[in-house]
């Protein structure tokens, strides 16, 4: 009845690009089942689903050749409007596919376009309300919707339209974890309901790893490195230690990582349950010492306070944003401001820049009233990095984007400090291009690069995560981790709990425009009611930690990667 | 913008977006036929009663959203009465300016035609749903609907430019630049804008296009629609009621003697 898709020597090139996207690219998607398609960033992902859908070479210009056979033909080359009944595509960016403005008129958009009768319309929209679970939302506008209930709407759309294969482009990149998770769930319908053939490029794995049947790794070339079931793929992928730049379960690489003997690719553990069992098996077999017990060390406490917020409130429209608050951020901190949406968290981020001059109370820094200082002053101080990077350049050249930060220069010093810059933030190939070219990475790079080359002590990014791929992420923050060992004070608004645990030293949780809790991540992630009421979710490690430490005495509880690497190896190496 | 829902769906809510628009044609015509003000006076008062009737709006709202209109039309009448008081010669006089009874008459004619036009144009954007009107267009009319919701498309970006450029003075700001008041200050940093603006537009558009090619638009010259947009009893009411009145009035100012209507030729 179904069939697989089997790609057959596939290349593209986008037009003026030097080099292919996708080259000589063989590769089977099984019929029935849920692929994981996995590769590094550039590694020609989403222009495999474009050929797939035929905006490739339809809508997108570029040299192709190649096959991709389903249901008995060659479907390379056929228009999208017409491969969409067969194979449907959601996207990261809900916002981006919606073609009107209600829910009900969003799921019926692909029927009319069909010329189907209201018969059957009225039959297919309720039949995918229900599946989803939007039966409530039906008239609503979609502007009124949260992040979570847009992507649920753009998958009732597609599953509307009955394609036998659903695609889903990192559907979760934009969403908090509650809503991914609900996501998530709805794969697992789709998957235990019909015998739907489904490709999914995601990289928040661990959550979704239980229904994943099948798993196809591209490299940087755009061709096939892998594929096969999860287990001996990421066995490849731990054994093969030149690819490191694909994401495997949080749990494979742990356990890999902290050299637990493994051998065969069905030991591989790959879900939290079978992570805690293999290590449990391990710790047990040793006493663990009080080297691995005692606590973390202290933070040393001599801390000046770079912005002091006192008493600050801010309205729009009687509407209190953020009340009467005060909180300083010290230097050298890595302060996560988390909560759920519209807590105020980028409102308070606005406040400090003194963008939003706050009604009430004052914002200092280093003792000074923002209010009273100008523009450019509080710039040579602090910069903040906007979600939407490409709405603060203001040239049409990388090299110019840093100059401009640097007006006041000499111009020899200024040269010299574009250099060192660039080349600090891998740009330097690309100066003479135009910002607004750069891929999603660079830009955000360039953004933080000209918020910093002026020798500003603050850095705040506003939801650097949000609707970029894991791995510039993880670069990202690694480059942010380097920046703050080396002075550089940094706030970010995130609900992203593995950047607050991994990565941070305090964490202010606002919520309704109060703060509920201002400490360190540790205390915060052992406290479940506040976590619930913030709508944040534990980090795995901790996850797992708090579930080894019920079978495995005295075994610490730990928050971040590090720690729980520190604290197992200091335990196993006591009794050698 | 102007059109909000009312719960209670009044009837000039109901009427078809098609409708209402030849509605307007015919009098907007019947108006531009009448040479002197008594005609655009009774049609302007009994329009904004019928108006704030049918379409249940507060008077008091109504004019609100026409004042600077208002203002306008007066400001228009102005411009008019002196550049006629300049060059002729009449009985009336004020410091310099000398007009006839025919320049006052003809500028007072004008500026109730105008005033008509625009109650009649703030009273469809305010009863009327943007969405309801294309889909009217391309239901009723058979405008092309790849022409129609290729507007829808650009209508749906409007409430985000604001958002964008709002956000757009932020990022800058950030950047150190001062934010000066003032409208030459303002123009100075339209091209500081216009980068940003231009990238973003075109990188929506040719989302939106691929986005509605993923959903099968235009895969038929014959589209359904699930929501159709009729004409109805109503609408063929409201024709019948706008016409007969017309008619009616009409017939009677000239039974009164007091209208001339004209075809614009008889001028002086």
């Amino acid at each position: 009845m179904t069939d697989s898709i089997v790609i057959k020597d596939l290349s593209f090139t986008y037009a003026g690009e030097p080099s292919p996207a996708l080259s000589h690219l063989n590769l089977t998607f099984p019929a029935n089942k849920i692929t994981l398609l996995l590769g590094p960033s550039g590694s020609g992902k989403s222009t495999l689903l474009w050929c797939l859908n035929g905006l490739i070479p339809n809508s997108v210009e570029g040299q192709i050749s190649g096959e991709i056979w389903y249901d008995g033909e060659n479907i390379l080359g056929r228009p999208p409007k017409v491969l969409c009944q067969k194979l449907g595509v959601v996207y990261q960016d809900p916002e981006s596919q919606f073609c009107t403005f209600t829910v009900e008129d969003e799921i019926v958009f692909g029927l009319e376009n069909l010329n189907l009768d209201m018969a059957t319309m009225e039959e297919r929209l309720n039949y995918v309300l229900k599946l989803v679970g939007i039966e409530d939302l039906r008239s609503a506008k979609l502007s009124n919707l949260s992040g979570g209930q847009k992507q649920k709407v753009a998958i009732a759309s597609v599953l509307a339209l009955d394609p036998q294969v659903i695609i889903l482009d990192e559907p979760t990149a934009n969403l908090d974890p509650r809503s991914s998770a609900e996501i998530f769930d709805l794969v697992r319908r789709i998957k235990a309901k019909y015998g739907k053939t489904v490709i999914i490029v995601e990289h928040k794995l661990d959550y979704l790893i239980d229904v994943i049947d099948y798993v196809a790794v591209l490299n940087k070339e755009g061709s096939a490195l892998l594929s096969g079931l999860p287990r001996q793929v990421f066995y490849q992928l731990l054994k093969d230690t030149r690819e490191t730049s694909v994401f495997l379960p949080l749990i494979s690489s742990l356990v890999w990582e902290l050299g637990l003997p493994i051998s065969r690719a069905e030991e591989v553990p790959i879900t939290l349950e079978e992570g805690v069992a293999l290590l449990e098996q391990k710790l047990k077999a040793s006493v663990g010492s009080e080297v691995s017990k005692r606590e973390e060390k202290q933070e040393d406490l001599t801390q000046t306070k770079l912005i002091e917020i006192v008493d600050v409130a801010y309205q729009v429209e009687d509407k209190e944003i953020i009340k009467p608050l005060s909180l300083s951020v010290n230097r050298g901190d890595f302060l996560a401001i988390a909560g759920p949406n519209g807590a105020g968290k980028s409102t308070l981020l606005n406040i400090m820049m003194n963008l939003f001059p706050a009604h009430q109370g004052q914002v200092l820094l280093e003792g000074r009233d923002v209010k009273k200082l100008k523009a450019r002053q509080i710039f040579q101080k602090m910069g903040l990095v906007f979600q939407n990077p490409e709405l603060q350049y203001i040239s049409n050249k990388v090299y110019d984007e840093l100059a401009f930060s640097l007006k006041d220069k000499e111009i020899t010093e200024k040269e010299a400090l574009i250099k060192k810059y660039l080349t600090l933030f891998g740009l330097e190939k690309y100066a003479e291009n135009s910002p607004f070219l750069l891929s999603q990475g660079q830009k955000r790079r360039l953004s933080v690069a000209s918020m910093l080359i002026a020798g500003q002590e603050i850095l705040l990014l506003d939801e650097p995560t949000y609707g970029q791929d894991h791995e510039h992420n993880v670069k990202l923050l690694e480059m942010m981790a380097r920046l703050n060992a080396q002075g550089v004070t940094i706030v970010v608004v995130t609900h992203d709990v593995d950047l607050i645990a991994n990565y941070c030293n305090r964490v202010v949780v606002l919520k309704d425009g109060q703060i509920l809790f201002d400490g360190v991540p540790k205390e915060l992630f052992g406290n479940e009611s506040l976590l619930a009421r913030a709508n944040l979710f534990k980090p795995m490690i901790r996850e797992l930690s708090e579930k080894l430490q019920k079978t495995v005495n005295h075994f610490p509880i730990c928050t971040s990667e590090a720690e729980f690497k520190r604290a197992y190896r200091g335990w196993v190496s006591d009794v050698l | 913008m102007y059109y909000k829902e009312n719960p209670s769906n009044p009837p000039l809510y109901r009427i078809n977006p098609s409708m209402k628009v030849l509605l307007i044609i015919i009098l907007t015509v019947i108006i531009s036929l009448a040479y002197e003000p008594i005609l655009p006076l009774v049609l302007l008062i009994s329009l904004f009663a019928a108006v704030c009737y049918f379409g249940r709006i507060s008077p008091a709202a109504f004019l609100k959203v026409l004042a600077p209109f208002i203002t306008l039309a007066l400001g228009f009448v102005f411009f008019m009465l002196l550049a006629r008081g300049l060059d002729s010669s009449g009985t009336y006089q004020l410091w310099f300016l000398k007009w006839d009874g025919e320049d006052l008459i003809i500028s007072l004619t004008l500026g109730l035609r105008i005033l008509v036009i625009i109650l009649l144009s703030m009273a469809f954007i305010l009863t009327t749903q943007p969405v309801e009107f294309i889909l009217s267009l391309i239901q009723n009319l058979k405008v092309p609907y790849a022409v129609g919701y290729a507007t829808l498309a650009a209508y749906r970006f409007l409430p985000t430019f604001n958002d964008e450029l709002e956000k757009i003075r932020l990022a800058q700001q950030v950047r150190g630049i001062e934010q000066e008041k003032g409208i030459i200050a303002g123009i100075k940093a339209i091209p500081r804008y216009l980068l940003p603006i231009l990238a973003t537009a075109v990188r929506r558009g040719e989302r939106a296009a691929l986005a509605m090619d993923g959903r099968a638009f235009g895969a038929f010259p014959k589209r359904s629609y699930y929501k159709e947009i009729k004409i109805q009893k109503l609408d063929f009411i409201a024709l019948f009621a706008v016409l007969a009145y017309c008619t009616v009035l009409i017939l009677s100012l000239k039974a009164l003697g007091i209208l001339n209507l004209s075809l614009g030729l008889n001028l002086n």
